[in-house]
């Protein structure tokens, strides 16, 4: 591997934080960020080899949001019947393990969860991995202005949703 | 009077608080704030979100998440098993029984190496693995493929093409 | 700058023949001497590869081409028959042949006979100048007659092309393609041309069965079709029953990509290839008198790509398809993004 170069264990080690952050964020549960993070992994793995050290956080948050927007097209060809019963899951749902702010990270989750796609991948994508604009619109395959204005129309929705769910604030 | 700020969208405001704006940009949003409480109470919508997100932003997975992960990772390409293994947890229900697989401590720095072994252990007792299926053997059909290709060639237009059928024969064996 | 109408190679060859003299005629009057009027070398050259085209429709022959290719440090050599019997083009070595017939082509090795169809195409094949320079100037002697040469070159100036075309018929006599340091990595010349009605004496056996190829607009899921390969754009696309087929043109060079999902298995590959590794994938390398063969695998797809193009055009040509499966967004990020400092 190049020099400066770290390898997907050493990212998922010291990163791993920021990459259960986005992925929980973006997919709403632990089952879902469970893939989502998975994937992710194998695609920074493989894209290791071509990796140039440079902001290794935009990155990642680049692959875990194509890995995600992959998954949510994925599910709109596909509709989804219910699902049965995985045996192969270990993990029940859990609420993010952090007990003090259990509360209110649970309320944002749920709000978060109310927006669509297109709103709640910018806005996670600025308020938990922040990035810039520029590089949400890189990540996002959209315009910087578009990308402006889904971020505050997403925060408006997120405040509104959290207002009508009684949570005023930290 | 029309001014300028009239024709201000709100969501530069998000753009304002992320310091996304110009210089001259952001001057005009605080004219703007100044003049209008509209835009006030707007920026205060925005900001709490905001602030309300960053605040519970980063956080933990649960437990036996990155097990399960990392054997995930390691098994879906069917990479080696790496020496040194590191004696793993214990499990308590058959669902994560069996495997030793390293927790992933945050704290540990250093050479650390994640490994899940016992691979066998693991597909037997189905851990939330993703085990990539085998896929068929493909024995591509080499010379057909040089021939396809000068056939193409010059059906396509090729200046050149209609000569290429000459090349085939005199290489490969079939 | 007008162009010649290109013709459909998949008419039979009568009416191709017509087409042929159609647009023949439009060249004769400017043709003898040099007289090109006010085009530019380009264009002429242009003009004059757009002659081979219609000449192997238009004028039979028979003759005897001597092809060589460089297969590493060795220079190999092969003796070709060639007749081209009203568009048929024919060709014979030890008894093993292939035929042309457009819309057809069948191979015959030893007594095993395969038949390949090739749809007609899907999109414009691009103009050779657009990345490559072209000039003419008079040719060598070939197979004792006069010919005049076009080379195309590369954009630091070195020839990648050259190929002589008979002042008398514009058919193509010799071709060299060479590689950045000017060694001949390809060459075909006729070492004897007769010209006149020929007929072709082999059938291929009622029945045959042909590959089955169908054009299609869009490539399934599974698959990779960059729209360029280098310099080279995505002319036409076509699914095979096992896989899918690219082919890709920069005017004066092609490649062919067949792709089939699956593992590859290395050890049913022929014999005689060399293994290579480009960007940290192996790949199985094969030099051909008519263009290299590469074979590799990458994240489920078994890629064989075969092209005429010098050794260094095809590899950098490559590097499209040699890329960890990256989507359409993470391209644009590592567009706009580049690189960063660390944070």
């Amino acid at each position: 591997m190049a020099e400066g170069v770290p390898t997907w264990e050493e990212i998922a080690r010291d990163h791993g934080r920021f990459l259960y952050s986005v992925a929980y964020r973006l997919a709403g549960n632990n089952d879902d960020a469970q893939d989502l993070v998975q994937e992710s992994l194998l695609r920074i793995r493989r894209g290791l080899e071509r990796y140039e050290p440079g902001s290794l956080e935009g990155w990642m948050a680049r692959i875990v949001t194509n890995v995600f927007l992959d998954e949510v097209r994925r599910k709109k060809r596909r509709p989804v019947d219910a699902l049965p019963d995985d045996p192969g899951r270990v993990l029940p749902p859990t609420p993010a393990a952090d007990e003090v702010q259990t509360g209110l990270s649970d309320e944002i989750q749920r709000a978060l969860g109310e927006l669509p796609e297109d709103f709640r991948v910018p806005v996670v994508l600025c308020d938990v991995s922040d990035l810039s604009y520029e590089q949400i619109a890189a990540a996002t395959g959209v315009p910087i202005g578009t990308v402006r204005s889904r971020i505050h129309r997403g925060r408006r929705m997120l405040r509104a949703q959290l207002t009508a769910a009684g949570v005023t604030g930290p | 009077m029309t001014d300028a700020r009239d024709f201000l969208a709100t969501d530069m405001l998000s753009a304002y608080l992320d310091g996304e704006l110009t210089d001259t940009e952001r001057a005009e949003v605080e004219a703007q704030l100044a003049e209008s409480s509209e835009w006030r109470a707007e920026l205060d919508e925005v900001r709490g979100a905001r602030t309300m997100l960053r605040a519970v932003a980063d956080q933990d997975a649960p437990e036996g998440f990155w097990d399960a992960v990392m054997a995930g990772v390691v098994t879906a390409d069917d990479a080696p098993v790496e020496a040194g293994i590191e004696a793993g947890v214990e499990a308590e229900d058959e669902a994560t029984a069996a495997a030793t697989v390293v927790s992933l401590d945050e704290k540990r720095r250093g050479p650390g190496r994640w490994i899940a072994t016992a691979f066998a252990a693991a597909a037997a007792v189905a851990l939330a693995v993703i085990i990539v299926p085998q896929r068929d053997p493909v024995r591509p059909d080499v010379a057909t493929a040089v021939v396809q290709h000068g056939a193409q060639g010059s059906d396509l237009g090729d200046p050149i093409g209609t000569i290429t059928p000459v090349g085939p024969l005199a290489g490969f064996r079939r | 700058m007008t162009h010649l109408p290109r013709p459909v190679r998949n008419l039979r060859p009568v009416r191709r023949a017509l087409v042929g003299l159609l647009a023949l005629g439009a060249l004769a009057v400017a043709w003898p001497g040099g007289a090109f009027g006010t085009s530019s070398p380009s264009e002429q050259a242009q003009q004059l590869l757009e002659r081979t085209r219609q000449a192997a429709a238009t004028h039979d022959f028979s003759g005897l081409v001597t092809v060589t290719w460089r297969d590493g440090a060795t220079v190999r050599k092969a003796q070709v028959e060639v007749t081209d019997a009203g568009g048929v083009v024919e060709a014979r070595v030890n008894g093993d042949v292939v035929y042309d017939s457009g819309a057809r082509t069948y191979v015959k090795d030893g007594n095993r006979w395969t038949g390949i169809a090739v749809d007609p195409a899907a999109g414009e094949t691009p103009s050779a100048a657009t990345h490559w320079k072209l000039t003419t100037s008079p040719g060598p002697e070939v197979a004792g007659r006069s010919t005049t040469q076009v080379v195309a070159s590369r954009r630091d100036g070195t020839v990648a092309q050259r190929t002589a075309v008979d002042d008398a018929t514009g058919l193509l006599l010799q071709r060299e393609v060479l590689t950045k340091n000017g060694k001949v990595e390809r060459a075909l010349v006729f070492t004897e041309l007769d010209l006149g009605a020929t007929t072709t004496d082999v059938t291929a056996p009622a029945g045959l069965h042909a590959a089955q190829s169908s054009t299609i607009t869009t490539v399934p899921d599974g698959y990779v079709a960059p729209s360029t390969l280098g310099d080279a754009t995505l002319v036409t696309r076509a699914k095979q029953s096992d896989g899918v087929l690219l082919w890709y043109s920069d005017g004066l060079f092609s490649t062919s990509v067949f792709e089939q999902r699956g593992t590859l298995d290395w050890t049913a590959l022929p014999d005689g290839g060399t293994d290579t590794s480009m960007r940290g994938t192996t790949m199985r390398r094969y030099s051909e008198p008519s263009g290299t063969v590469l074979v590799w695998e990458r994240d489920g797809v078994v890629y064989t790509c075969v092209s005429d193009a010098p050794a260094d055009v095809f590899d950098a040509s490559v590097t499209a398809l040699t890329a960890p499966e990256r989507s359409s967004l993470e391209r644009i990020a590592d567009f706009v993004l580049g690189p960063f400092g660390w944070n």
